[in-house]
């Protein structure tokens, strides 16, 4: 199994040290639901810097069309540079791979709707390599994927969920309307369901955050146990130490796998400790008839 | 030229003739599965093969959304439950999933398929994607411009469906799980609580993002100009004067068009019915610029009851002058008020005579759901499904 690591820093030195050698970056101006970007230019300085270290690019904006062009010698360029694969929503990507011949990878990532096996067996037979899986399905659906599709899934295991994206300029808003100065983040809350979110915009529109850790750390023996081939942790919002710390967990539970009946225990005591307790919706299904 | 669709949102039978009478030219409703309204009343098969009967009696469509996000269980019975579909007499299924896409097209040539307003599509080259797979007409993301829908138009020549009315979205559609994370609704499988009407909080103040609805009336002929192919009304859960008026208002705009009969006069009389049954503020959007601070609420929920709706008329009888109505809303002698007909005919009128189920004489009609008669004296024909609208309460009438 390998870990793709979403980092928060320019400087990849201390995830490498860890023994972290797969990143996914998000692209500024293309990517969105990210609290960090790299531009083309960072990410080239970045893969010439770190030699062994593989490199997934986020390109997950939905796409206008006045972007396409631009998107296309993008495209071009990344193809030049070895990136192990290219975590798209638009489906503008899965066509111009094939129109410019582009030899890179990609990865299924349309964010809530990666929840099947059958499609990501379409994707799979239209040359998606990867599927970066729902977090709002369960683990059993998440096994079944494994199982029965043919595409690699990634599942993203510990992150501060994305959970909506708008256009709109929703903070700006709020800031006007109040006639408070204006600022690019807000934290609110829902007094019945005691959720709260992280709410941030940048000038592709508004990202909500669940303002709650998601741990699925309870999942990774079975993940292992049907030879998933990757689990995807994003920093953003995570303290970076205490990030850190959860990948040395995570690392030395993947090396001690089946060596010791106590690793598992151990490991999730560990991890509980650093990341809480939420395991999001592996183990709850949601429901859609209310009766 | 094929001439623009008028599409129409039905909740059940009794919506989708009131749409199909008073104008659309198509209507779309949910199945008894794997539609994004599992909430609503929904078809029957059926149900749906009646519906299909009834549109085509008049010559008109009818399409079935299929557009949740499947889950893998969702899929042990999607392909039987699309073959019954199809034997039931549909035109068209409005899909988000490209694997059910592949399925229909694969193996039902006639059957069209149009692409979800759910994929949120919002360029030229997806929709060539799209084009290629075999859809035959994608339902553009809510969030573009009039100007990129023409590029997109030009440059695929592809069937441009673009939704001109009704209840938009805070997020883009498909890419919000508010809902699951909040009421642990699948928003996406048809379960939205819409959590974004909801009103939050910070720590001094509220925080909401509530949308206002949808109103392009003024721009249809834009619409038209740049080859958009239909044009969609939201609201599968709204009322029946609700869809009578927006879909009658709407039928009548886009024929005043067509016969180089739109005037500003005639067009600002449609709004201000429009206007008449909105339960919210309405806005363009993004349609001819960014949307903005304008286009939302800040104080929660918006909505105010309408209650210009009088009642629908059961028949006329034209012997005794007599109009056959269910009650719906107080009105009362002295009131000005107006019959619509489905075919497009009004007769604004005050009330004179007024008589309850029995025929006996009162003066105000008080009680909705019972049955009262008017008497009104015209040569009009007054088709079953017209409606009575509020014009003015006596108090405020000079007439």
């Amino acid at each position: 199994m390998d870990i793709i690591v979403k980092p928060i820093l320019d400087n990849l030195d201390s995830y490498i040290k860890n023994d972290i050698n797969t990143f996914l970056l998000p692209l500024a101006n293309y990517s969105v639901e990210s609290t960090k970007y790299y531009s083309l230019d960072a990410i080239k300085n970045i893969k010439n810097k770190y030699k062994n270290i593989n490199i997934f690019i986020s390109i997950n904006k939905n796409i206008v069309n006045k972007e396409l062009s631009e998107l296309q010698e993008i495209l071009k360029e990344i193809d030049k540079l070895d990136i192990k694969g290219i975590f798209f929503y638009d489906l503008a990507i899965l066509s111009y791979k094939e129109k410019l011949n582009l030899k890179t990878d990609l990865v299924w990532s349309s964010t809530h709707m990666v929840t099947n096996y059958k499609t990501c067996d379409y994707y799979y037979k239209k040359g998606v390599k990867y599927a970066h899986t729902s977090k709002e399905i369960t683990k059993d659906e998440i096994i079944d994927i494994i199982n029965k599709s043919m595409i690699t899934p990634i599942v993203e295991l510990i992150s501060y969920p994305t959970i909506a994206f708008s256009k709109r300029k929703l903070v700006t808003n709020y800031y006007k309307n109040y006639n408070l100065d204006i600022k690019d983040n807000i934290k609110v809350f829902d007094d019945k369901s005691r959720q709260k979110f992280y709410i941030y915009e940048d000038k592709n529109g508004t990202t909500f955050i669940l303002n709650k850790l998601m741990n699925g750390s309870k999942i990774l023996k079975e993940l292992l146990d049907n030879n998933t081939k990757y689990i995807l942790l994003k920093e953003d919002l995570i303290d970076h130490d205490i990030f850190i710390k959860c990948i040395k967990n995570i690392n030395y539970y993947l090396n001690n796998y089946n060596k010791d009946n106590n690793s598992y225990n151990n490991f999730i005591k560990k991890q509980n400790e650093l990341l809480g307790r939420n395991t999001n919706f592996f183990y709850r299904k949601t429901i859609y008839k209310v009766k | 030229m094929k001439k623009i669709e008028l599409l129409a949102p039905a909740g059940d039978l009794e919506r989708l003739k009131i749409n199909l009478l008073y104008g659309a030219d198509a209507v779309y409703f949910g199945g008894y599965k794997y539609g994004l309204r599992a909430n609503a009343t929904n078809f029957s098969k059926e149900e749906i093969k009646q519906a299909c009967n009834f549109a085509h009696n008049l010559n008109k469509k009818a399409y079935l959304t299929l557009n949740i996000v499947f889950h893998n269980e969702d899929m042990d019975s999607v392909e039987e439950y699309i073959d019954e579909v199809v034997s039931a007499g549909i035109d068209a299924f409005i899909v988000s999933d490209p694997f059910i896409i592949s399925y229909i097209k694969n193996k039902y040539k006639d059957v069209e398929v149009h692409l979800s307003t759910q994929n949120s599509t919002t360029n030229y080259e997806a929709v060539n994607f799209f084009k290629a797979e075999g859809v035959d007409r994608i339902v553009l993301a809510r969030e573009l411009n009039l100007t990129e829908i023409k590029e997109i138009i030009d440059k695929t020549k592809l069937d441009i469906e673009v939704f001109i009315h009704g209840a938009m979205c805070t997020c883009f559609s498909g890419r919000c799980a508010l809902s699951n994370y909040v009421t642990n609704r699948d928003a996406n499988r048809g379960g939205c609580s819409q959590v974004c009407r909801f009103s939050f909080k910070t720590d001094n103040n509220d925080f909401t993002m509530a949308t206002k609805d949808l109103n392009l009336a003024h721009y249809i002929k834009d619409l038209i100009d740049i080859n958009v192919r239909s044009l969609k009304v939201e609201g599968r859960m709204r009322s029946i004067y609700y869809l009578a008026t927006v879909i009658g208002a709407y039928r009548k705009i886009i024929d005043a068009i067509y016969n180089n009969q739109l005037t500003e006069e005639f067009l600002s009389r449609e709004e201000q019915i429009l206007s008449r049954v909105a339960n919210r503020e309405t806005s363009t959007h993004y349609l001819t610029k960014e949307a903005d601070l304008h286009d939302q609420y800040y104080t929660g929920r918006n909505e105010a009851s309408n209650q210009d709706y009088l009642g629908q008329v059961i028949n006329y009888d034209e012997n005794q002058k007599l109009i056959k109505i269910y009650e719906r809303n107080y009105f009362e002698i002295g009131d000005k008020v107006e019959l619509f007909t489905p075919k497009g005919d009004t007769i604004t009128f005050i009330v004179e005579k007024l008589y309850d189920e029995d025929k006996n004489k009162i003066d105000i009609a008080r009680h909705p759901d019972n049955i009262y008669y008017i008497y009104l004296d015209t040569d009009i024909k007054i088709d079953e499904y017209s409606m009575i609208r509020l014009i003015e309460k006596r108090s405020n009438n000079n007439d």
